[in-house]
Order: C-alpha cells, then sequence, then structure tokens
C-alpha cells in the first residue's frame, strides 16, 4: 500500500467504513510510517474539533414561519412572498441587455399596432360649419359681417 | 405523509430535525437568512409532499434543503471551484489560530461546497456512506474521496500551523 492508499484507509477507518482485510495492512503501514501516523493522528484531532462546534441557535421567525404551514395547503401569503422573490432571483433571471431588447420590442410592436389601428383616412376629422354660421351668431366678431 | 393534513405531525417532525436541518443549511451556504430560507422551502415542500416511506424521510429532508442551499450559492456564485477543494486560495490566514477547534471549524467553512457538504454530513449529522450517497445522489466511491481529499487538505493545514509554532519555538 502507497501512503495514498494508508491514508484513504485512515478516512475510511475514522468513519466505520473500512474493509476488515484493509484495516491490518494499514495499521502495519502506520506502524512504521510517521506521515501516516501524523495523518491519522490530524483525523482524530479534527473529529474531536467538530465534535465540540458551539451548537447553532434556530432563528424564532424560522420557527414561526414553518409552524404556520397548513400540510397539504398552499403556502399562506408571507411565504408565496418570499417564493416569488425567490424565484425572481433565482430562475427567471435573464441579462440585462436581453431584459432591454426585449422591452424595446415589446414598445415598438405596441406602437405599430396602434398605427395599424387608427389609420389617418379612418380618423374622424373635425367640420367646421360654413362662415355664415358664425356670422350670424351674437357673439361674432364684427369684421366677418 | 402528510397529505391530509396532520398538523401535529408536522409541527412534532420540523420540532425533531429543526436544529440540525439549520445548523446544516448554515454551514453550507454561511449565511443565516439563506440557511433559513432554504429550511423554510425544505418544509413547504414538506408539506405538500408525499412520503410513503417513513425510513426515507431524513435523507429526503436534508436532500431537498442541500439542493436549496445549493441554488442559494449558485445565486451568489460563491459554489467554488468544483476541481479544487478549497473554494479559494488555501486557507492561511486560519493558521493564526492556534486553537485547533476554530482552525478546523474555520478551514471548513473555506472548503468547496461539495467537499464541506460531505465532511458536514458524516461530521455533524453522523450520516454513514450509504445516507451521504442518498442526500448528494453521488457514488459511496465518491463519498469516500471526497471525505478522504477534504481531510488530506485540512490535515495539510494542520501540520503547516504545527511545523510553523514548533519553528517558533
Amino acid at each position: 500500500m502507497t501512503c495514498d492508499d494508508v491514508q484513504a484507509a485512515i478516512s475510511a477507518y475514522a468513519d466505520g467504513e473500512i474493509h476488515h482485510d484493509e484495516e491490518g495492512a494499514m495499521f502495519a503501514h502506520v506502524a512504521g510510517c510517521a506521515q501516516c501516523r501524523t495523518f491519522l493522528r490530524n483525523v482524530l484531532d479534527m473529529r474531536s474539533a467538530f465534535a465540540a462546534a458551539e451548537p447553532v441557535d434556530v432563528p424564532a421567525t424560522l420557527d414561526r414561519d414553518v409552524l404556520a404551514i397548513r400540510p397539504g395547503a398552499a403556502p399562506p401569503a408571507a411565504h408565496r412572498r418570499r417564493w416569488l422573490a425567490g424565484l425572481w432571483e433565482r430562475r427567471l433571471s435573464v441579462p440585462l441587455p436581453s431584459a432591454a431588447l426585449v422591452a424595446i420590442a415589446l414598445v415598438s410592436i405596441t406602437i405599430f399596432s396602434l398605427s395599424l389601428l387608427l389609420k389617418p383616412s379612418e380618423v374622424p376629422l373635425l367640420t367646421l360649419p360654413p362662415v355664415d354660421v358664425y356670422a350670424e351668431h351674437p357673439s361674432a366678431p364684427a369684421h366677418i359681417n | 405523509m402528510m397529505r391530509g393534513g396532520n398538523q401535529k405531525a408536522f409541527a412534532e417532525l420540523y420540532m425533531r430535525y429543526r436544529r440540525a436541518l439549520y445548523a446544516f443549511a448554515l454551514r453550507l451556504t454561511g449565511n443565516p437568512p439563506e440557511a433559513e430560507d432554504a429550511v423554510h422551502e425544505t418544509f413547504v415542500k414538506f408539506a405538500r409532499a408525499s412520503i410513503s416511506e417513513p425510513a426515507a424521510l431524513k435523507s429526503w429532508l436534508y436532500r431537498v434543503a442541500r439542493n436549496e442551499c445549493l441554488m442559494a450559492l449558485r445565486g451568489r456564485r460563491a459554489a467554488g471551484d468544483a476541481d479544487g477543494v478549497w473554494a479559494d486560495e488555501t486557507p492561511l490566514s486560519l493558521a493564526e489560530k492556534a486553537d485547533t477547534r476554530l482552525l478546523v471549524q474555520g478551514a471548513l467553512e473555506r472548503l468547496s461546497v461539495e467537499y464541506r457538504e460531505v465532511v458536514l454530513l458524516r461530521e455533524f449529522e453522523g450520516m454513514s456512506y450509504g445516507e451521504i450517497v442518498q442526500v448528494t445522489g453521488t457514488s459511496p466511491a465518491s463519498v469516500k474521496s471526497r471525505l478522504f481529499r477534504a481531510r488530506r487538505a485540512l490535515a495539510g493545514l494542520l501540520r503547516e500551523v504545527r511545523n510553523e509554532e514548533r519553528d517558533v519555538r
């Protein structure tokens, strides 16, 4: 076994996942190899360091939000908002240039469609009555007469 | 399992797993709001899920929480280099932490996510290789290899620090 093989076996040994036939060869190598003995010691030290990790406190807001969930029902409104916010951030985000192009295309299509709908010939023209109608009106200026 | 709306069973399950799942998500993302969001989304999905085998529940919860964390990490592009053990440069800055516990835990935060997740599941959650496979969807050989590489990187760091300490003395 090389040192790499032995150190891989040490890692599996620390996890209780080593094969019995490997274990004997591993310890035989470790007995005569300072480098692999150091590795074994470090793996065991790491295990102690992880075991001594500070416990983590769960935020009260998480308890409140999860315990408000009704199994089988749609998520409450607050969760839906968060879900939508996450969806926007994570899955529907598109590069800014692409978004700008889509927006410009939509505006152009709208303007073009409106111009087709409101052709000049179809726009009702304001028709003025003949000038004599104004002239006969009591408030008409004198120069019209 | 949850269909039909068993509120009491749901609350009991949440209380059983909340601390471990939140700690896992927090150590994986390194970000409390993202960890909270990941656990919340896990239980939103669980409330709507139909899990026929209670034995598979633990793996299911960790798998969903893990996927939520990975999405958050990808979202801020902090997933790290898939080929390297360290997420960025080797954490030499941690060498000043004389306390082995702080050194190892600090170094763990700097591991690439694919290495960090297997160390967390093994060392903090006490999962077997088979259970880690269920959560991560990788092969047993990959789990074994990642744990070994992560430990070798962490052990290398410990060795460097101890050598430096010896040189100083």
